[in-house]
């Protein structure tokens, strides 16, 4: 039951870091280090959030 | 300075695109691995075809639930469980059971058959070690395609793991990663993790049925001293003997006894005879595709088991197996697997007559190897619907 529950917080987790990942995403004017920065940190929050890997 | 914003918006606007078909390049493809289906055409022999969750009703409509066939004879006799990827990287052990599954009439006694006991680890993989998602294997109408798993159930279905995974009920600290191993979880916890579930549900099918003998079949490294060998606790060891000394002398192949250690705990061949009055079983057979000091983890690698590297360090006497140009092909492991389990199937009812098993129409050993394990399987085009499982 524990180790469910953590695994929910773990998906909501991975929601929130992937919702303040595409608004800092949208936000960034000028560096472009930055933006391939983001789109690579979002990766394995979305291969978890659709249940790919 | 409108110039720049528009610059950086096209280069977001690109990028994303790229890094968002890169997900899915990588990604769907374990989507699909995850959902394939295989497919078993039930032979006569399947009288029920049932689930673990019938044992264990909490493993109902979860990821780790799993099939049981059960071959009914008409004689009352013993019973027998025989059970295949438990590590779901090792498929020899799959394709003998499936074998027994399109081809086995039990004339005395039941045989009960789990092929995909580790369900999650089957819809798992190792992309760090390039494992391929598939095998298939040649059939006399085309070719059949399996899964092929991983050693662990899938952290989709079983997560977080501990730091530490301490075993019940003995308490014995293993490594965290064996909490989704289920040659790590028996005899279970009913109120435990999904591959503790899994293997309690196991032991209440063992223990309610009183059934007598559980075979776990499993592949082994050629470098680990433990392979090509029957791991046998002491209450099984009289069989394990009788049936290790048989098919060398009648089928000439090796398979040497390994005493089932008592203080390391969690495996099928120690906790199922601790636990219940079933005697335990596990059939290891040399797999190349696991070692580690070998070419690409490759289809070819796992059906046939030939590499150069092996082959250099058997010439060094550094393998625990016999290994030359050969390999060790794929038809050569199921072979073994089926023989072995019948010797030991055999064995037993002779020293237990009233509580004998009477299985015809498996092949052996030699019919195996001459023929390939291909010629065993039905194809599913011709079978009546009813008699197809897609698992």
């Amino acid at each position: 039951m524990l180790a469910k529950i953590i695994m929910i917080i773990y998906y909501l987790l991975c929601l929130f870091f992937v919702f303040i990942t595409i608004r800092n995403l949208f936000q960034e004017e000028n560096s472009r280090d930055r933006v391939i920065l983001y789109l690579l940190t979002l990766v394995p929050f979305i291969l978890r959030l659709l249940r790919f890997k | 300075m409108e110039q720049t914003t528009k610059a950086s918006q096209n280069f977001k606007i690109i990028s994303s695109i790229i890094f968002l078909l890169f997900v899915l390049w990588g990604g769907w493809p374990l989507l699909q691995h995850r959902n394939y289906k295989m497919e078993i055409v039930c032979g006569p022999g399947v009288t029920e075809v049932k689930k673990l969750s019938d044992s264990f009703p909490p493993l109902k409509d979860t990821p780790a639930d799993t099939y049981v066939f059960i071959l009914q004879g008409k004689e009352p006799g013993g019973k027998a469980l025989i059970m295949a990827n438990t590590h779901a990287n090792e498929p020899e052990g799959l394709l003998a059971v499936s074998v027994m599954l399109e081809n086995a009439v039990v004339e005395k006694g039941t045989l009960y058959l789990i092929p995909n006991f580790n369900r999650s680890a089957s819809r798992n993989t190792r992309p760090g070690e390039g494992y391929p998602l598939y095998f298939s294997v040649t059939t006399p109408w085309g070719k059949k395609i399996f899964r092929l798993g991983n050693r662990d159930a899938s952290p989709l279905d079983q997560w977080p793991d501990p730091d530490v995974y301490i075993h019940y009920p003995e308490k014995q600290m293993l490594s965290y990663l064996d909490i989704r191993n289920t040659n790590r979880t028996w005899p279970g916890r009913r109120n435990g993790l999904p591959m503790e579930k899994v293997t309690f549900a196991a032991m209440e099918l063992l223990r309610h049925n009183q059934v007598d003998l559980a075979i776990d079949l499993h592949g082994a490294e050629t470098m680990f001293p433990v392979t090509n060998c029957i791991v046998a606790p002491e209450k099984s060891m009289r069989i394990a003997t009788l049936a290790s000394l048989t098919v060398k002398s009648m089928e000439g192949f090796e398979n040497h006894l390994e005493s089932s250690p008592e203080k390391f705990r969690g495996l099928s061949h120690r906790e199922i005879g601790d636990y219940s009055a079933t005697l335990p079983f596990l059939l290891e057979a040399p797999i190349p595709f696991l070692d580690q000091p070998t070419g690409p983890k490759t289809e070819k690698l796992l059906l046939d088991g030939k590499d150069d590297f092996l082959l250099s360090l058997a010439r060094k006497n550094k393998l625990f197996v016999p290994y030359d140009e050969h390999g060790w092909p794929f038809d050569k492991r199921v072979g073994q697997h089926l023989s072995v389990s019948l010797e030991i199937i055999r064995q037993y009812s002779r020293k237990n007559p009233e509580r004998g098993l009477v299985i015809k129409n498996v092949p052996r050993y030699r019919e195996v190897v001459e023929k390939g394990v291909g010629t065993f399987f039905h194809n599913p085009a011709e079978a009546p619907v009813e008699r197809i499982i897609k698992f």
